[in-house]
């Protein structure tokens, strides 16, 4: 984990909010499952690698909503997770992910991205308020 | 091996995951450096590459590295402990291995890393560090890093 004095039950529910994350885009269910992992007025900000930057839980439903509907495959596999900052409150983390999609229709992405989740803790689960993305590897 | 307690595996574990941001920035070769002891030793004669001694050849090796490449990404999993002696501590890992070279060239491999450690003065570094290539290599490997 390292870099800052996050607390390790802080540092391991901010990776399993990570996981959930991954397992909720790749299970294709429901984009509700993606939405609640995240705050009411959560960012998303994919502009790295030329998705949308999205502002509050609208829209980020109707995002992964149109994932559910449009893709047949999904892989999302993380690691190198790390803690990037910790305030008392808010928590972020980075992590390295691989990511693999089929669309129903046209030709399949890989992708070598990083992760980084800010998340507070909201009764007694942990939300993701700003989820960034930025590419390691060319895209496209 | 007795039995590498759970805050040392953490914290060697620390400095895998550090050395993977650390490259992959292709920036700031001192925040890099200073994973590793002074005298440490870097063998990459298994994959090709350089055996290094000390942080002046290493500085040297990643100087031209990331003067090199435009892109990097290191995965590693798998992580596992080696052997511990009440004070120096070794760990493994798999690790997938990226690059794409200004000119082009990319590189993608797959190896295992052994990073033997201790503390000094609260901080744990590296003082011997090895790759062991666990598929066959591509030739754009020493292409891009040179041989050895």
């Amino acid at each position: 984990m390292a870099r800052c004095d996050m607390p390790r039950e802080v540092f391991t529910a901010l990776s399993d909010l990570m996981a959930d994350y991954t397992y909720a885009v790749d299970n294709r269910r429901s984009g509700e499952d993606v939405a609640v992992l995240f705050t009411d007025d959560a960012v998303i900000d994919f502009s790295d690698v030329a998705f949308p930057r999205m502002e509050g839980k609208d829209e980020i439903l109707a995002f992964y909503n149109g994932l559910v509907e449009n893709m047949a495959w999904e892989f999302h596999m993380p690691a190198n997770v790390r803690s990037d900052s910790w305030d008392g409150e808010v928590g972020a983390i980075t992590a390295y992910v691989i990511g693999m999609g089929r669309p129903k229709q046209g030709d399949g992405v890989e992708v070598q991205v990083r992760y980084r989740m800010e998340c507070v803790q909201q009764g007694d689960a942990w939300k993701c308020r700003h989820f960034s993305l930025k590419a390691m590897m060319p895209v496209g | 091996m007795t039995q590498m307690p759970q805050d040392v595996r953490n914290a060697i574990q620390d400095v895998m995951v550090e050395y993977a941001y650390a490259v992959d920035a292709l920036s700031d070769i001192d925040n890099l450096l200073n994973l590793f002891t002074d005298d440490a030793q870097v063998d990459m004669t298994a994959i090709g590459l350089p055996m290094m001694y000390g942080r002046g050849d290493i500085k040297k090796f990643f100087d031209t590295v990331f003067e090199t490449m435009s892109h990097h990404f290191h995965f590693m999993s798998n992580y596992r402990p080696e052997s511990w002696d009440g004070t120096v501590g070794a760990m493994t890992s798999y690790v997938i291995g990226m690059g794409r070279a200004n000119d082009g060239n990319t590189v993608t491999v797959q190896v295992k890393y052994r990073m033997e450690c201790l503390e000094q003065d609260g901080t744990w570094k590296c003082r011997h560090y090895t790759i062991t290539p666990m598929m066959p290599l591509p030739g754009s490997l020493t292409e891009i890093h040179g041989e050895a």
